[in-house]
């Protein structure tokens, strides 16, 4: 039974901030418990591997408990229930989808929306399955308000790109990150990147794809907004050379969901070192359900229930955990709930929020998929390498950004799995004489069939399914989303989990700013296809089953989730606006952190695994100052 | 050869004609991954024995008989045929299986069970097309920024003269 | 080993960090890789002993292949078990050996070299071939390590194993230790190992043959050898290659059988049948790559190179 005088720090979430948190407290001799909601971390990859292998849904959730195969099961009866894409599929079923998601939109507006990021409740967290990209913010993302008069004082992040960069170097080191500055160095011009002087990343970097090469060679004279388009190779957390007792990365083009050799860093790399240390407890299958705050205003514990039996499990007694400072590392949805689950007669806005900021400003990567054929003969041989190993960088920061949100461009390696489902539709198509991939035959949107669809058989078969797939490739627009205090996460008062906890509510929607730079990623997608000389396929005018499908100015969009959950606690100089300061320590309880990319003030258009990464330091360090 | 063992033969032989692979490729020694026993048991239990009997009988056949590969699988999945009969429907299924490591109990089939593990990375499509099954790679560090090998080497069942002959 | 010297035994724990093997009285299992003249003479020669060697190397690595007069290249690697109460040392291949425990700040670990006698285990052979570019391993395991999952199911057990205790009813199988794993200092769970059924019964019915011609030759000629208490496990080859030392580029790997194989002593925690993640041989050495992240011809002995 953990004890007040045993631990310094309690903390929630055994993610990369937890992961890295622990490991800093615990070096320098601090005494740490964290509690995890959900299933330790395995002895090996087997069991999460072939859940993957055998799930006919491969998406980012398929290989974690509890395993959702075909969306059989309920979130009130799970223990550990979270987003799925399934469940967003299944947005409208509150016996399917986790997150009481807003009603759609009748008329297809962007203002309402499903939220369509998910995460995992598990030892090591979201990063089994981050994608590895370890991009940096530049000045310019810091300062949206000074600098281009967008989202109001607010947005300002309250912490100097100097103390920002030093901190990015530790947590590059820390993940394993494999990159050249000198092959980063164009975007100094372009957008500001800086390094400090002589900076060297751990690791080699990871060398572009086929698909890379021809983006890189196809855009050479094209311009955007005034802005040269080039293309970057992505610095990623995987290794390039053998690092950390973990193998080199052999291409398995399947970082998402699940690296089957680990390549990849994930925290629970992180996570072992800090229990090598001795001074990290963990418990998992440990679900924070209160945080209870003193008189005085401090905190004086975290409530917590155990539980056996994923599926309508049994649940252990109300323990409480203390420590002389806590830090909540549950990720952006689940600090929210736990901070509101919180709330007393005293604190009847839950406890962090005298700012009303709780669960507001709630922001995605919102992305703008399209995709594109490579002319016949011209094969570039996708499906290969790690899943993204570069992409256009030079476009995330610009004079634009005054009126449209910015985006950075991820080019994909696999194909059109992402934009439709391939190998398996195309090779469908072949075999049954249909043409839902549009490739049987080729026909771009807006043309007619030059023929019928041919169903094929033997040798025939395998060379049309070469010729079709071998020329794919998609891009990826990410798309800095705007703040906005009515996009959120409250508790729904109705619908609970299998612990008999609240599920997070959703309001969720996009507003001109951001739509505006969905116009913009059109355009600009449609542009880099027709310099590389590829046929554009992106056509979403019959895909308006997709969660998340808008149309605007008459054009029909879909935006997806990059998997990136931000803003719902975001950081600030001033407690009546913000939730947190740049230490992440919240600005109403002095021995409180909250943490995450849930922090965040604005997200601009980086992945933000590593800037989580970096502010988990600054956070280590202002607990250790505040432990003396 | 047993009974059983020459039906599963003929079953593998009669999968690398459909499927447009080499027998090296669907049947190999020893047959590590067991695809050929697993897939025909698959068949077996979802279009019934007899048929898969009926299709074998017809692979025989149309073999004695001297037509090409190409012709007797046109023929078994009756690809000139938008709305085929059982018995192409189920050569069909085969030769998806074999292709994507999934079982599709008809043409609109949209929630596909995958047969097992190794189906899933023993899946044609991905050789199809010179990669390896996403999940599942043999190449090494770097592979992927040359071309890879060729089509022949993944082991589509190419005349001499290779892909573009 | 010639010589008077003690062998010098390091590594506590398996490869990825996947743990340590702890065994009945709490002392941990220790591993050695040694390497053949002609594995020795190839890596010298290309000078892929040094990171600065192997970033000036421009070529394919490729070790030598056995055929005709070449023996070709050989890799062994060796797991000891410090011999204690309770063993009976007559059942062992034993050696005198300096079981060397190197410092490090985390885990807290503090520098130890204490002699001990040690009896193997467990013994891997990688052999590179014409007919296998993608080399064979061979496993071999001391007789008493550990029960079959099987076994265990049926309450089929022996009264003593290396890796064992068949008295624990809530001992859970094949669980690494908590962490820190310090190899030298005691305080330690010792693993519940189980043998996972993982081999098809062609290659259990092969590995039993040779075992039976083996054993009855040994009892021809040493009846009281210790290698009666030694048997083969499996061996795992390449049943797609060419047998010119080249691989399909296509398949590099040359679909190997029995598709999974691994050794209880030395891959304890990585037993199973997922592709990818379970132990297989020559799929996990398939990944390995100098320090350069150049494929290193199937050994991870280069990625040491400092």
């Amino acid at each position: 039974m953990p004890d007040a005088t045993t631990y310094d720090v309690v903390i929630v979430g055994a993610g990369v901030c937890g992961a890295i948190i622990a490991l800093q407290l615990a070096t320098a001799g601090k005494r740490v418990l964290i509690l995890e909601a959900g299933a330790a971390v395995p002895a090996n990859r087997n069991e999460y591997l072939t859940n993957f292998y055998l799930n006919p849904d491969k998406n980012p959730e398929s290989p974690y408990p509890p395993v959702p195969v075909n969306s059989n099961l309920d979130p009130g009866h799970q223990a550990t229930p979270r987003p799925t894409i399934l469940g967003l599929i299944n947005r409208t079923d509150p016996t399917k989808t986790y997150l009481i998601q807003p009603p759609p939109s009748p008329t297809h507006s962007p203002s309402s929306l499903p939220f369509g990021s998910t995460y995992e409740r598990i030892g090591g967290g979201t990063t089994w399955h981050w994608l590895g990209t370890s991009l940096r913010l530049v000045p310019n993302d810091l300062q949206m308000y000074t600098k281009y008069g967008v989202f109001g004082p607010a947005a300002n992040w309250p912490i100097a790109y100097d103390e920002l960069e030093g901190l990015y170097g530790k947590a590059e080191h820390e993940i394993g990150v494999s990159a050249s500055v000198r092959q980063q160095q164009p975007l100094q011009a372009a957008i500001g990147l800086v390094y400090p002087p002589g900076y060297q990343y751990p690791m080699q970097p990871i060398p572009l794809s086929m698909v890379d090469q021809a983006v890189s060679s196809g855009v050479t004279s094209l311009n955007i907004d005034g802005k040269a388009v080039f293309v970057s190779p992505t610095p990623a957390g995987r290794n390039s050379q053998p690092n950390g007792n973990r193998p080199t990365c052999a291409g398995n083009t399947n970082c998402i969901p699940i690296c089957p050799i680990q390549a990849k860093w994930d925290a629970a790399v992180t996570l072992n070192k800090a229990l090598n240390t001795r001074k990290v407890t963990v418990i998992y299958q440990a679900v924070a359900n209160q945080v209870l705050v003193g008189p005085d205003g401090n905190i004086s514990g975290i409530g917590y229930i155990t539980w056996q039996n994923e599926n309508n499990p049994t649940k252990g007694p109300q323990q409480v955990a203390r420590g002389t400072l806590y830090v909540l590392a549950a990720h952006a949805v689940e600090n929210v709930k736990l901070l509101l689950m919180s709330a007393t007669n005293a604190l009847p806005n839950g406890v962090a929020n005298h700012s009303l900021q709780v669960g507001c400003n709630l922001m995605d990567h919102t992305i703008y998929l399209s995709w594109a054929l490579m002319p016949e003969g011209r094969q570039i041989f996708p499906y290969r390498g790690p899943l993204s190993t570069s992409g256009i960088e030079s476009l995330r920061d610009g004079p634009y950004r005054s009126k449209r949100s910015a985006y950075r461009i991820e080019i994909g390696n696999e194909g059109w799995n992402f934009p439709i489902g391939d190998p398996y539709v195309t090779v469908l198509d072949f075999i049954n004489g249909t043409n839902n991939s549009k490739l049987n035959p080729i026909t771009p949107p807006g043309s007619k069939p030059s023929g019928s669809s041919e169903c094929l058989a033997g040798v025939d078969l395998a060379l049309a399914v070469n010729d079709r797939l071998t020329r794919q490739f998609r891009l990826g627009c990410l798309i800095e989303q705007a703040p906005m205090a009515s996009n959120r996460v409250t508790l729904d008062k109705k619908f609970t989990d299998g612990l008999g906890l609240p599920r997070p509510k959703i309001s969720y929607g996009l507003d001109d700013y951001t739509v505006q730079g969905f116009v913009s990623a059109r355009q600009t997608s449609s542009a880099i296809y027709k310099a590389i000389g590829a046929t554009e396929f992106t056509d979403f005018s019959d895909r308006q089953f997709l969660a998340g499908y808008f149309e605007y100015a008459g054009v029909s969009y879909a935006s997806f989730g990059a998997g990136h959950l931000m803003g719902t606690h975001r950081m600030g100089t001033d407690k009546d606006t913000s939730v947190v300061d740049s230490s992440q320590r919240s600005h109403d309880h002095p021995n409180l952190w909250i943490t995450g990319s849930g922090s965040f003030p604005t997200c601009a258009t980086p992945n933000p695994t590593l800037t989580i990464a970096a502010l988990a330091f600054k956070t280590s360090a202002s607990l250790l100052a505040a432990l003396h | 050869m047993s009974d059983d063992a020459t039906r599963q033969t003929n079953f593998a032989n009669m999968s690398a004609v459909l499927t447009g692979f080499t027998t090296d490729v669907v049947n190999p020694l020893f047959d590590p991954l067991q695809l050929v026993p697993t897939y025909l048991a698959t068949a077996d239990a979802k279009g019934g024995a007899a048929l898969v009997d009926t299709l074998i009988q017809q692979f025989l056949s149309l073999t004695a008989g001297g037509a090409s590969k190409q012709q007797i699988a046109d023929t078994m999945l009756d690809t000139g045929n938008p709305t085929p009969g059982n018995q192409a429907l189920l050569a069909r299924a085969i030769v998806k299986t074999w292709y994507l490591g999934s079982w599709y109990s008809s043409p609109t089939d949209n929630s596909p069970t995958v047969v097992s593990q190794n189906a899933y990375i023993g899946g044609l499509a991905w050789k199809a097309m010179q990669a390896h099954p996403m999940g599942f790679s043999d190449f090494t560090f770097g592979y992927w920024v040359t071309p890879p090998p060729s089509l022949a080497d993944f082991g589509v069942d190419l005349p001499p003269g290779g892909q573009n002959a | 080993m010639v010589g008077k010297t003690p062998n010098l035994l390091t590594a506590p724990t398996q490869p990825f960090d996947t743990g340590p093997l702890v065994d009945q009285n709490k002392a941990y299992a220790r591993f050695e890789i040694h390497a053949d003249r002609a594995m020795f003479d190839y890596i010298l020669a290309n000078k892929l002993y040094s990171r600065a060697g192997q970033k000036g190397f421009t070529g394919t690595v490729s070790f030598p292949c056995g055929g005709g007069p070449n023996v070709g290249a050989i890799m062994v690697k060796a797991a000891w078990k410090v011999l204690g109460r309770g063993d009976d040392p007559s059942r062992f291949h034993k050696i005198d050996a300096l079981i060397y425990t190197a410092p490090s700040k985390n885990p807290p670990i503090k520098e130890s070299c204490v002699r001990q006698t040690v009896g193997l285990v467990g013994f891997h052979i990688g052999h590179r071939l014409n007919i296998s570019s993608q080399w064979v391993w061979s496993t071999f395991e001391q007789v008493d390590n550990a029960p079959d999952d099987t076994d265990v199911k049926s309450g089929k057990l022996n009264a003593k194993y290396n890796f064992f205790n068949p008295s624990c009813k809530d001992c859970p199988s094949n669980q690494p230790p908590p962490r820190p794993w310090v190899p030298n200092v005691p305080d330690k769970t010792p693993t519940q190992v189980v043998r996972v059924s993982i081999l098809p019964a062609q290659a259990l019915d092969s590995a039993k043959q040779q075992n039976q011609t083996a054993q009855a030759l040994l009892a021809g000629v040493s009846p009281k050898s210790v290698w009666q208490y030694y048997r083969l496990i499996s061996t795992q080859w390449p049943t797609q290659t060419n047998s010119d030392c080249t691989a399909n580029p296509a398949n590099p790997n040359g679909t190997p059988f029995p598709q999974f194989l691994g050794n209880v002593t030395l891959e304890t925690y990585v037993q199973g049948t997922t592709p990818q993640s379970s132990s297989s041989c020559i799929n996990c050495h398939g990944n390995a790559t100098m320090t350069t992240g150049v494929p290193s011809d199937f050994t991870y002995l280069l990625e040491n190179a400092k």
